[in-house]
């Protein structure tokens, strides 16, 4: 049983808008709040301590009244059972005077601390022994971090901050930062990170130090999202740390090769058997090539499909052109000469030209073979 | 390429099963069901299907309760040359050997395949080498029909419309796509509808964006009104208690002069009072029998003093008169002078006799006897003395009558208690200015006190007073120090209103923020018509990169189809002229193809002309679209001569149009090989070999 118990959390993008899913951004957005009351829920039922939400809970500096309510709802219901949270605004919910932090409705909650400088500077937490260093998100690329000793007479020390972990040669300084050699030399318990929409982190120089990526997905680029950390602190300072799945949904994108699945039918039982409507899938079709793919309508089977799936997004991408040799037609027929004439009209292109030559070659083939419903 | 045998396993209804076909035409034959399609399926899949495919008809094919091992093995001659191919669908692998050579990689077998054939895909192969049951169905009804299916056979891909239907079909699905994006449309396309989708969503979008922009700005400010209302109520309420302070100490400072002022009046009151009182009391004690006196001999007093004041103006009057009197009578010494003259005059005249010298004195007495009567000289002083007289007697009498008041008023005085008329003078003099004074101080009293009268009262206000006065000494010295000069005060109080001023403005402006802030919802809205613009987007765009598609598969359709036929046209019009003149008996030699349709006629030497196809008889429309079809073959595949596949197509002939067909695919067969897949045995009489399928 850790002597203090931490749920960590970040980037829950409370507002986000989802222009990827359509109109299906709507119930992607409530369920940021749900998932949100399920983080509090968890927090209550595990009994924690504290709650860290390492910027970023809104998406706007400025969000709707009604976000700001139900998020001040949300804390308040920890406040009520005693429990602490701390929160750094980070890029998207920086501080702002009138904006998210300096709403009343958050303001006048008891146990909530919102680190508003951009210095870092600790909260003590009451009754835990426990200092909390923070620094709000700033535009100045700084690294917080940075000489940073702390003098106090708490017996554990966390420091949380919006910032990206600088690694040499892959991630430069982007705004605020921090590097593995300052953390490692920060004599914090725990380092709570937000900004990266993944899960990641690892012990540097002894120091725990952790992204615990949003709650609930919000795209298809992030890895190991829906989770959120729970963190406990023995009495030596020990940190154990543990992912939890609170997400609901599953954003995954796709790779699916086409000569594998054997034709559209194949593609249709892949798809068919990963159904689930807490899903949203993108999945990209490569080396659809062939005779059996000539008549293949990505949009067609998406609408079918998408029922099936919180959301599904199915592309083909382009080399349909080289399923085709130039001697399957013979040159004399019209099919033929259209097949010679696109293939040497295409040599040139790239990008979206030859995205529109492959789709000309497709319907005209489709065209020529007497046509139908769709689209080849 | 010739088949000479095909074996399969596993193949559909085909567990085990060979056939052995030759040069010519082959009739395979048997009732439905008995696996005439699965055997032309089965040769397709021998010469185009790759071993290593996925295909769903690939695994659709290997017969029914049989875990795989589908297998199709081909014999025959190619260029000449025999050729063994094995094509295991089940364990995905394939081999081809010919001419001492092997090859066991799928693609590389299907480009050995398609240099044989001229042709590299089953659509492209059923389209030209292969003849469906439906195919020459309705030819014999017209020219159109005829064009059209040679123009699918010239398409080159199975039961494709051909070229000029093809691009018909594109053209309007592109006037569908595009109707209404170039001008206005009853019912617009779906990229216009599209478009007009987002221009009302944009422009929702942008009420929206300046909305929220709005509401972001009206939050922030409103933050701003906050804090510096809160400043400025600081600094007014600093202001307002340091003008009450100023004020207050203004006012203390008039009231403090007031209320020692009304003190003042105060104590003079009760100076008066107690004055009054002394005066009273000394009305008592010395002025009381006076009071009476005067009370009671008030009138006779009148009188005396009327009768008394009348004697004393007449004995004025008389003193005057006396006065007057006296200054007439002469000079008093002229007697003595005249006295004087006369003796010296005597004397003189006397003394004349002594000495002359005398007369200087005789003259001397004259000049003072003259000097005594003139002027005024005695003569007037000695009838003045008369009239003194007279009036001195009148004034003995106002005496006597003056004596006679006074002896009345010295009667009333000495009831007064007085010894002398002067005293009682004296007593009531002082009586009447005692009086005099009481009223005085009376009146005073009056006009300067409620409480004239009032002692105690009087005396309790100026204790109040001077309490008063001394809290609010002490209250002014409280804020003397806290408290502005009136240069100060002045500007404070322009400050004030100022503030006063800027306050106003800032609630009427956090009302206006407010009202703004009052709409909720709106960054919802915003997001989700994003959202909804998004997907838009994507659909214009995907509708967009369609319509460029059209565009672009319509020119190169045009351009191969012009390419295709102008390389076709010439050659297809000679070999099908030799094909028909062949079957004809030279009856029909020259044929005519026209125009981008196909549309034929043919030269009637009968009729000296052309003659359209309409005009021909139905078993010659057969031969002339066979022939031309058989041509578009040869044309097509060139020296390669792929087999011929027929699926039945002469089902619906009578036994006249079908011999007058078969003339023609016998002709065309020699030195090909033409499958006929049939459920009669009407072909057996043409037949180079026959296959007999058993019933399933």
């Amino acid at each position: 049983m850790p002597d203090l118990r931490i749920i960590h959390t970040a980037d829950v993008h409370l507002g986000a808008p989802f222009l990827f899913l359509g109109r299906k951004g709507k119930e992607q957005r409530e369920q940021l709040k749900a998932t949100f009351a399920r983080v509090v829920d968890l927090a209550l039922a595990s009994q924690a301590d504290l709650v860290i939400i390492a910027g970023d809970l809104f998406d706007r500096p400025y969000p709707g009244a009604e976000l700001v309510g139900e998020a001040a709802y949300q804390i308040g219901r920890l406040s009520r059972e005693g429990i602490w949270t701390v929160i750094v605004p980070g890029t998207h919910d920086a501080w702002r005077q009138g904006g998210a932090y300096d709403h009343p409705a958050l303001r006048s909650i008891p146990n909530l601390h919102v680190f508003t400088a951009e210095e870092f500077t600790p909260f003590p937490v009451p009754g835990l022994d426990l200092a909390v260093y923070g620094a709000a998100w700033s535009g100045r690329r700084v690294n917080p971090l940075q000489g940073f000793r702390p003098r106090d007479g708490f017996r554990r020390r966390i420091g949380v901050l919006h910032a990206s972990l600088r690694i040499p040669g892959k991630v430069e300084e982007d705004g605020v930062w921090v590097d593995r050699e300052s953390i490692a030399a920060s004599g914090l318990h725990y380092m709570a990170l937000g900004h990266w929409h993944s899960l990641s982190g690892r012990e540097e120089g002894g120091v725990p130090a952790y992204y615990p990526g949003p709650p609930e997905p919000l795209g298809m680029e992030t890895e190991g999202e829906g989770v959120v950390l729970s963190v406990g602190l023995e009495e030596d300072g020990r940190a154990e740390v543990k992912p939890l799945k609170v997400g609901r949904r599953r954003f995954v994108g796709l790779r699916l090769d086409g000569a594998l699945l054997g034709g559209p039918e194949g593609l249709y039982g892949h798809l068919r058997g990963m159904a689930d409507p807490d899903l949203a899938l993108r999945a990209r079709v490569v080396r659809a090539w062939g005779e059996e793919w000539s008549r293949f309508d990505a949009g067609k089977l998406e609408e079918e499909l998408s029922p099936l799936f919180f959301h599904l997004a199915l592309e083909v991408e382009p080399g349909f052109s080289r399923s085709w040799e130039v001697e399957d037609f013979p040159e004399n027929t019209v099919a033929g000469r259209f097949l010679r004439l696109a293939r040497r009209e295409m040599a040139g292109l790239e990008g979206e030209d030859l995205e529109v030559a492959e789709e000309a070659l497709r319907l005209g083939l489709f065209h020529l073979a007497g046509g139908g419903q769709g689209p080849c | 390429m010739l088949i000479e045998e095909i074996s399969l396993r596993h193949f559909k209804r085909f567990r085990e099963a060979s056939f052995a076909l030759r040069e010519g035409v082959n009739v395979v034959r048997g009732p439905n069901e008995s696996g005439k399609s699965t055997l032309l399926q089965a040769v397709l899949a021998a010469l185009f299907w790759r071993a290593d495919s996925t295909r769903r008809e690939v695994r659709d094919s290997v017969t029914w309760g049989e875990p795989g091992g589908m297998r199709v093995e081909l014999k025959g001659r190619a260029d000449g040359i025999s050729f063994h191919l094995v094509k295991d669908f089940s364990a995905r692998r394939a081999e081809l050997s010919w001419n001492g050579r092997k090859e066991t990689d799928p693609a590389r077998i299907q480009d050995t395949l398609r240099e044989w054939l001229g042709v590299g895909t089953e659509a492209a192969f059923r389209a030209t080498a292969g003849i469906r049951h439906d195919e020459v169905d309705g030819i014999a009804e017209g020219g159109k029909e005829l064009g059209e299916r040679l123009q699918s056979a010239l398409g080159g891909l199975e039961g494709g419309p051909g070229a000029f239907r093809a691009r018909e079909a594109m053209q309007k699905e592109l006037a569908d796509l595009l109707r209404g994006t170039r001008g206005t449309a009853r019912n617009p396309g779906h990229l216009a509808r599209t478009e007009e989708e987002m221009e009302a969503l944009a422009r929702r979008r942008d009420e929206l964006s300046r909305a929220v922009a709005g509401r972001e700005e009206a939050r922030r400010r409103l933050a701003e009104i906050g804090e510096e209302s809160e400043k400025a109520e600081r600094r007014l309420e600093v202001l307002e208690a340091l003008i009450r302070d100023t004020q207050e100490r203004m006012d203390i400072e008039e009231d403090v002069e007031d209320l020692q002022r009304r003190y003042r009046v105060m104590e003079a009151s009760l100076e008066l009072i107690e004055e009054d009182e002394e005066l009273a009391g000394e009305e008592e004690t010395r002025y009381a029998a006076l009071r009476e006196v005067l009370e009671e001999e008030k009138e006779r007093l009148e009188e005396l003093e009327k009768r008394r004041s009348a004697t004393a103006e007449r004995a004025a009057e008389l003193s005057r008169r006396l006065e007057e009197a006296a200054a007439m009578q002469p000079r008093p010494w002229a007697p003595w002078v005249l006295a004087a003259g006369l003796t010296l005059v005597l004397a003189g005249l006397a003394g004349l006799t002594l000495s002359p010298y005398m007369l200087a004195l005789c003259l001397a007495g004259c000049g003072l006897t003259a000097l005594s009567l003139f002027p005024g000289g005695y003569l007037r002083f000695h009838s003045g003395g008369e009239k003194l007289r007279e009036l001195r007697a009148r004034m003995q009498e106002l005496r006597a009558e003056e004596m006679e008041v006074l002896r009345c008023m010295e009667g009333v005085a000495a009831r007064g208690g007085c010894a002398s008329l002067e005293d009682f003078e004296r007593l009531r003099r002082g009586y009447l200015e005692l009086a005099a004074r009481r009223r005085e101080i009376a009146e005073r009293l009056e006009m300067i006190s409620t409480w004239a009268g009032e002692r105690g009262k009087l005396e309790e206000e100026a204790r109040k007073l001077a309490a008063d006065a001394a809290l609010r000494s002490r209250r002014w010295k409280e804020l003397k120090g806290r408290t502005l000069d009136p240069e100060g005060l002045q500007r404070a109080l322009a400050e004030r209103e100022e503030l006063k001023r800027r306050l106003d403005h800032l609630r009427a402006e956090r009302v206006r923020c407010e009202v703004v802030l009052s709409g909720e919802g709106q960054e919802e809205e915003l997001l989700e018509v994003e959202e909804a613009l998004a997907q838009l987007g994507e659909r214009r765009a995907r509708l967009v990169r369609r319509a460029r598609a059209l565009e672009l598969a319509l020119d190169w359709l045009e351009r191969a189809s012009r390419d295709s036929l102008a390389s076709v046209i010439s050659r297809l019009e000679e070999m099908t002229g030799d094909y028909l003149g062949r079957i004809t008996g030279g009856r029909y030699r020259k044929v005519t193809v026209e125009g981008e349709d196909l549309s034929m006629s043919v030269w009637s030497p009968e009729k000296g002309g052309e003659v359209k196809v309409d005009s021909l008889s139905r078993g010659t429309v057969d031969q002339l679209y066979l022939a031309a079809r058989l041509s578009l073959v040869e044309i097509i595949c060139g020296e390669k001569k792929p087999p011929m596949l027929l699926d039945d197509p002469f089902v619906t002939f009578d036994s006249r149009r079908l011999g007058k067909a078969m003339e023609l695919i016998k002709e065309y067969a020699r030195g090909r090989q033409v499958i006929i897949f049939t459920c009669g045995e009407h072909y057996d009489v043409y037949a180079d070999r026959v296959v007999s399928l058993a019933p399933a």
